[in-house]
């Protein structure tokens, strides 16, 4: 059939031919060599000389395709003439682009719903190994919080706010139409499950953030959906690029600390503050070889002190290259996208690495005209690793290396004076050092040194096949699988001297990772005119299962101890980390697009979700969204503002959409089995709502406007409010009822969102040498919890520094009010229940006593928690700039947030008067003499309670709000236009830097660096506590075409 | 044809789809239902040995609890610098917010919630119970009352002082959903009552010992044992006599350092939490942990009870055998397992002797309160190496012998802090010393007993000190 057909079509087609000639310029008038012209549906084509022309043969009725990289097609029908000159202008603005919308694409002429869409080429010189950083500040309505510089972590990622409360607060990405794992997939380790897709490969992000854009994602949409659209190749000759770069990062900000000479002074104050006299052994039976006083410097045979630094052997600069090679092409019947990937990353904590070698197979077939075939591959293995133990939100670990560096002594050696071996006493820790207390924190030089580390190790394969059937004009039936594999061997080794396995004597903790997700879709889809009314139609079906396999163990007391793997010989082994989980989802989808002329636009969508972890009675739920657009500039009315809005689009939309991030089995009341002694043993494990647990919905309204001004400025506008019900709760429940977990997972609650999205596009000059592109986003958000379960008035965070309740934005701050230190006495006050000023006496048996009586106690109990400011930002966004001049590219991305308040906890840990270290801020501006207007109490050894860490205290709390000079990159861009004998098309030079500069009024490291992990982040935002710093990053890097 | 073949292909292909009730038809693999637990007899039996292990948690009696109490005592010095490892405790500085504390409380609540569920199944499952329901819902309780003593003694002013106190919540009944939240302090009187009272169907447990069976679940033996503490408490010495004559059937081993060797199981042994490598406690939780290497607690050398004359006597079986003082260290040996899966006993009969000596010397009886001292005293020292000459001992100084053998034969087995709890007399720690601490009962929350802790207060709106 498909032999007989072709030469049919050639002869056809060579009857009408003509020869077209004409001229191709870029914006300015400069001639473009080697822009391909193609005519649209063959492999027939051109490229344009030196100066620019070209010559063509085509049929007349036929389309022409003018193309040239870094510019946008220009498509441009024949009609018969014989001339044609084409202007290519920059990409950066473009109405006609198409979007990517659930199952299918779209013409953002058309498009009704609120979608935030990225291209590829925006992102491609970002050293970062993950997609999802690339839309900081770059995409309205889209919050993205990097957590910290260690590398290989996801970032938090929030569209329009947080639409649950404990339910999970992530969108769901989509990647080449196959739902995907994304977040965190490790479980010893900390990984980023969408970091195995390599950026390079991405040709754009779209984020549909209202629920008619989403609501053919249905029950798992409420939180926004994320499509990653991969490169494919296209009916060209073939085009190998390279790109890649290589940078150092460092932490962009460290708090110091006092020396060891400020050090031994300081604490020894704090001890005769306690006891009288620093002359004195902290530890009963104790005495110190380094002198008599409760803190000593420690001399060295050479007359030197100790004097160690210990964030200079924790944080480095750290080198990280990243390469990318890609070949794509294609014919009219086989387009292909082939590229391999390799980046490496040695991070600013020090042993923190990743690496990914990868590689991305997208090809398509029109195998027949009728039946069209193709697979997306992409398999990728990496390796995060690290030796820091605070990642994950652990900021209390021991061995959290942002803690070890500011509150491990800097009078005791890191390394042994005599033996050059990492310093460290019996039982563990680091020891006493030359102070007469036993200081059981580690000696991160000993982790790092005897192989302390947490390693995932992950295989990955996201794929997707499908077959497209076309039985008739316009009608497609389209099957498609998708396949995401992930396995992750996940390792933590301990050493047997010290540290955590001290012990136990060696350690290590190995476990297997096994989650696979298929999505079984099938999609009908017919699209259609009538005269000027254009219809799509889209039907289908979807089965998703998620499963999940975990088994390990875990080895001690190790036989050598020069082994640091689990394969080694070890006394003991346990088994660790075992579990099986399985879930599905079963799904009706439907969707009904029409336009008028793209003038009238209506959007419909439906779809019906079952779903296994809910409860049998409310497995199901609907779903869906309307949406409508008005292209009001296309009216006769509208003539007189026609010269200033060239395009003017109102639209609106609502929609129910749901959200179902939960446990597999949160619906079911369980038991478990384990063992007693030698016996077995079953236990009560579980408690569910069995009966009643249902869908979290979303009910969505978004109006807005799009607007073009003067063909160079781009508006668009979008007020929206997300109203979340039948909130799936974990509601806390007393802890003397017994309740495992203590917490029930129900549906209670309601919360809204409501805000404002701006995105202003410009170019505001634009000559034959300088152009400048500016496009600046504002998102605000109103977030209120309109109430709790029935009878649950508020939630307080697990680490209670938080509450939520009815009234406020989810996570606000609940802190004791303090009112700084008490200027007579250096003790820092506390304001109780009814206002009474209390003290802080820590040496005092009591601890709190009444301000004005110092020897009555004042109950702990009375001293009651205050709401102190909400978590949320109110507002964030980003302004980017494009300067281009001649053959230079100048991109500025600023970024910023604010409206939330921080509890700056790290400032409780480097004020701590234990023998912790403290910052150089303590040792300047403690409490000394009456009268003094202090910032910290009167030193007090042991004193845990005046400095906020035995609860936080309103002292600490700041606002949050900063703006951050996200990126800076420079480009230079090589004229190649007469290089095609050297076989290069297109060569760039970038150099970039990363978080130069955070203005900002907080104090503490940085106002992004929360220790909230991502599940978490929502009920307890807004804390830092020894949080790392984040990573300023400089990059230089090269991209090639040939 | 080719093309009509693939359509039909493709239709077929969607008829291939499962029935999607089925399709979403997910039971836990490795979980059981209720039903499945309680309807078998095999699966009931083991559901009860569930609710000893709930109380074993790592948090509760498995694991921090005898640390806790001996870190409230005053023969142990915590050398640890470090709150997770107990120094707020030992310091008597635990406040609301203090880990080992909402740690203790939460665990042993859920431990307890576990024997109330268990006590509402089981009566629709009598059936599958069979002979044995009495037994059941007379082991339930017993771990109910083990539970709710630990809990009334860590968070009670001293009975003897006043038997109204607020002690802890009394939780009864099975809490399986959102409501009950809030729940007033019952007083101390009245939670040593409902202890009582779960004891009063110790009739249905079994009698028998020096089998593992007899040693790891309730016997009419450890029922009585804990009903002995319970009139200590109360200072009702006569019903703590009665309570302890009707412990039958146990004498002291020969050897005391048997009772803490493998199997763990000796004639002397009446209740004990066992331990296996599936079983076993994290490592800061372990109570072997705190001691082997001296790594948190040190014996108190100095002004402990092994400084008292004739208390740390080389030949004494208990410090030859239990510490490494004779070589000058400070250590407590009793536990040496470095994978923590050394037993824990709970009551054993030595305490049940010295429990009935207290209680005969209380009551005058000070021939019979010698007699049972010397049982435990002799067992581990001969007579003829000690420097105390027992047999002249009367009045106070008998009193004080009786304190001080209890001090020594339960060193680092969590007896000592209650002991001062119960007596309701005043922690004195290196007293002396550059590290004196005294802390009394008027010092109530603040050092002497622990507040409730923030957790519960978040919660349950009813908690008032």
């Amino acid at each position: 059939m498909f032999a007989v057909m072709l030469p049919l079509s050639t002869i056809l087609s060579l009857a009408q031919t003509i020869n077209i000639t004409g001229v191709v310029t870029e914006t300015g008038g400069e001639p473009i060599i080697g822009g391909t012209i193609i005519l649209q549906g063959t492999s027939t084509g051109t490229i344009t000389g030196a100066d620019g022309t070209y010559s063509i043969n085509a049929p007349r009725n036929g389309v022409l395709e003018f193309r040239y990289i870094g510019l946008e097609t220009q498509v441009v029908p024949i009609e018969g003439r014989t001339r044609i000159n084409v202007e290519l202008i920059s990409s950066s603005i473009a109405v006609d682009e198409v979007v990517v919308i659930g199952y299918g694409t779209q013409s953002r002429r058309t498009v009704t719903a609120s979608i935030a869409s990225l291209s590829g080429e925006s992102i491609k010189d970002i050293p970062s190994p993950n997609a999802e950083s690339a839309l900081q500040g770059r995409a309205s309505g889209v919050s993205i919080i990097t957590p910290s510089g260690a590398v290989g972590q996801a970032p938090v990622v929030r569209i329009r706010g947080v639409s649950s409360i404990t339910s999970g607060t992530e969108p769901l990405y989509v990647v080449d139409g196959i739902p995907v794992q994304s977040g965190n997939a490790a479980y010893i380790g900390n990984t980023n499950a969408l970091s195995d897709i390599n950026p390079s490969d991405i040709l754009s992000i779209d984020v549909l953030k209202d629920a008619a854009a989403a609501a053919l994602y249905g029950s798992r949409a409420a939180n926004g959906v994320v499509l990653i659209t991969t490169r494919k190749g296209r009916q060209d000759k073939a085009q190998v690029s390279y790109s890649g770069w290589v940078g150092v990062t460092t932490p962009s900000k460290l708090i110091p600390v006092m020396d060891a000479a400020q050090y031994v002074e300081f604490k020894n104050i704090s001890v005769a503050n306690r006891y009288g006299t620093d002359e004195r052994s902290l530890t009963s039976g104790y005495t110190s070889p380094h002198g008599n006083k409760a803190h000593n410097l420690w001399q060295l045979g050479n007359g030197e002190y100790v004097n160690t630094k210990w964030s200079d052997l924790l944080y480095q600069t750290g080198l990280q290259h990243n390469h990318t090679v890609a070949i794509s092409g294609g014919t009219q019947k086989v387009q292909y996208y082939l590229s391999a990937n390799y980046t490496d990353q040695k991070g600013m904590v020090v042993n923190d690495h990743y690496d990914r070698l990868g590689g991305t197979a997208n090809v398509s077939a029109q195998a027949t005209d009728w039946l069209k075939v193709g697979i997306n591959l992409n398999a990728t293995t990496s390796t995060t690793s690290y030796t820091d133990r605070g990642r994950k939100g652990s900021q209390y670990a021991t061995a959290n290396f942002s803690r070890m560096a500011m509150i491990l002594p800097p009078n005791t050696p890191a390394y042994n004076p005599g033996s050059g071996e990492p310093y460290y006493e019996p039982n563990g820790g680091l020891g006493y050092g030359p102070n007469t207390v036993y200081n059981g924190y580690y000696n991160p030089v000993a982790m790092l040194e005897y192989g302390d580390k947490q390693q995932s190790d992950i295989a990955r394969i996201i794929s997707s096949y499908f077959a497209e059937i076309t039985p008739l004009k316009g009608l497609r039936l389209k099957t498609q699988l998708g396949v995401d594999f992930q396995q992750v061997s996940d390792e933590q080794f301990s050493n047997p001297f010290n540290g955590d396995s001290y012990a136990s004597h060696g350690s290590d903790y190995k476990a297997s990772v096994n989650t696979t997700t298929t999505t079984w879709t099938n999609t009908a889809q017919y699209t259609f005119s009538l005269d000027d009314h254009n219809f799509d139609i889209l039907v289908g079906q979807e089965l998703y299962e998620k499963k999940l396999e975990r088994w390990g163990a875990y080895r001690t007391d190790i036989l050598d101890e020069k082994f640091r793997v689990f394969q080694a010989d070890y006394n003991n082994i346990y088994p660790y980390a075992n579990t099986l989980e399985e879930s599905s989802l079963f799904s009706y989808l439907g969707r009904l697009n029409y336009d008028y002329q793209a003038r009238y636009m209506l959007s419909v969508n439906l779809r019906r979700d079952g779903f296994s972890a809910l409860s049998k009675n409310n497995r199901w739920g609907n779903f869906g969204g309307a949406s409508a657009a008005w292209r009001i500039s296309n009216e006769g009315f509208f003539e007189p503002l026609s010269q200033l809005f060239t395009d003017l689009k109102l639209k609106g939309s609502w929609g129910i959409v749901g959200n179902t991030n939960i446990l597999p089995y949160a619906s079911k009341s369980y038991y478990q089995s384990g063992f007693y002694g030698n016996g077995g043993a079953y236990y009560l494990s579980s408690i569910a709502d069995t009966e009643n647990l249902k869908w979290e919905s979303s009910t969505k309204l978004d109006i807005g406007f799009a607007a073009q001004i003067k063909n160079n400025v781009q508006v668009e506008f979008d007020f929206y409010r997300n109203y979340a019900s039948d909130l799936i709760l974990d509601v806390p429940v007393a802890y003397s009822k017994g309740i495992p977990g203590n917490k029930i997972t129900t549906n209670a609650g309601a919360m809204t969102n409501t805000g404002i999205e701006l995105s202003i596009s410009a170019q505001p000059v634009k000559t034959k040498d300088f152009s400048w592109n500016t496009s600046f986003n504002i998102t605000t958000q109103k977030n209120e919890v309109v109430k709790l379960a029935e009878g649950i008035t508020e939630i307080i965070g697990a680490n209670d520094y938080n509450i939520t309740l009815p009234g406020y934005s989810i996570g606000q701050l609940y802190i004791r009010p303090s009112a700084g230190i008490d200027p007579e006495t250096g003790r820092r006050v506390l304001i109780g229940k009814d206002g009474t000023q209390a003290v802080v006496i820590f040496e005092g048996g009591a601890t709190y006593y009444h301000k004005d009586n110092p020897t009555n106690p004042y109950p702990q109990a009375d001293l009651k928690q205050v709401i102190s400011g909400g978590t949320m930002p109110t507002y964030y966004g980003g302004w980017t700039n494009d300067f281009k001049y001649k053959s230079f590219d100048l991109s500025i991305l600023l970024q910023y947030s604010g409206g939330n308040y921080i509890y700056n906890g790290s400032t409780a840990t480097l004020s701590d008067m234990r023998y912790w270290n403290n910052a150089l801020d303590v040792y300047n501006s403690y409490w000394k003499n009456p009268g003094d207007q202090a910032k910290y109490a009167k030193p007090i050894y042991g004193d845990n309670a005046s400095n906020g860490s035995v609860f936080p205290i309103s002292d600490w709390v700041e606002k949050g709000d900063y703006l951050r000079l996200k990126t800076l990159t420079l480009g230079y861009t090589f004229h190649t236009r007469n290089w095609a004998k050297a076989g290069i098309s297109a060569l760039r030079l970038y150099a970039a830097a990363q978080n130069l500069f955070c203005l900002t009024g907080y104090s503490g490291l940085d106002p992004e660096s929360l220790i909230s992990s991502n599940d978490q982040a929502a009920l307890q935002g807004g804390v830092d506590k020894n949080s790392l710093p984040q990573a300023k990053v400089f990059t230089f890097g090269v991209n090639v075409t040939f | 044809m080719k093309k009509i073949f693939l359509y039909g292909l493709f239709l077929f292909g969607l008829t291939l789809f499962p029935s999607c009730e089925d399709f979403l038809e997910k039971e836990p693999p490795l979980y059981f239902t209720e039903e499945e637990v309680f309807s078998d007899p095999e699966r009931l039996e083991l559901a009860v040995n569930g609710l000893y292990l709930g109380l074993k948690s790592q948090y509760a009696l498995g694991g921090k609890v005898f640390v806790i109490v001996d870190n409230i005592g005053d023969d142990f010095i915590n050398v640890a610098s470090n709150g997770y490892e107990l120094t707020f405790t030992y310091e008597m500085k635990v406040t609301l917010d203090r880990q080992e504390s909402y740690e203790l409380w939460r665990y042993t609540y859920l431990a307890i919630n576990r024997c109330n569920v268990f006590l509402k199944n089981i009566e629709a499952h009598k059936e599958a119970a069979g002979a044995n329901y009495d037994r059941y819902v007379a082991e339930a309780k017993f771990v109910r009352a083990l539970g709710y003593y630990y809990l009334h003694q860590i968070y009670t002013l001293p009975y003897v002082i006043n038997p109204s106190a607020k002690s802890v919540v009394l939780r009864l009944l099975a809490e399986e959903d959102l409501a009950n939240n809030d729940l007033a302090r019952s007083s101390s009187e009245e939670v040593l009552s409902q202890i009582l009272q779960d004891l009063s169907a110790a009739s249905a447990l079994p009698t028998g010992s020096g089998t593992e069976a007899y040693v790891v679940r309730a016997t009419q033996g450890a029922a009585e044992a804990l009903k002995q503490r319970i009139y200590l408490v109360k200072g009702e010495w006569d019903n703590a006599i009665a309570a302890g004559e009707k412990i039958t059937g146990y004498t002291l081993a020969d050897d005391i350092t048997s009772v803490f060797k493998t199997p763990y199981i000796t004639s002397e042994n009446i209740f004990s939490l066992p331990f296996d490598a599936t079983n076993r406690p994290g490592q800061q939780y372990a109570t072997g942990y705190y001691y082997i290497g001296g790594r948190s607690n040190e014996i108190d050398v100095n002004t402990g009870i092994v400084s008292i004359n004739g208390y740390g006597n080389p030949k004494d079986a208990r410090i030859a055998g239990f510490t490494n003082i004779n070589g000058g260290g400070r250590l407590l040996t009793k536990y040496t397992s470095s994978t923590y899966v050394d037993w824990l006993p709970i009551f054993r009969y030595a305490e049940v002797l010295l429990n009935l000596a207290e209680a005969h010397f209380n009551k005058g009886n000070e021939a019979q309160a010698l007699a049972l001292l010397k049982q435990v005293r002799t067992r581990s020292l001969a007579p003829a190496d000690d420097e105390l000459s027992l047999d002249n001992l009367s009045g106070n100084a008998l009193k004080t012998a009786i304190i001080n053998e209890r001090r020594l034969e339960f060193l680092g087995e969590g007896i000592r802090g209650l002991d001062i709890l119960r007596r309701g007399e005043t922690f004195v720690k290196q007293p002396g010393t550059d590290y004196e601490l005294v802390i009394g009962p008027e010092d109530g929350i603040n050092g002497y007993i622990w507040p409730i802790p923030q957790f519960e207060r978040a919660n349950n709106k009813l908690i008032v000190d």
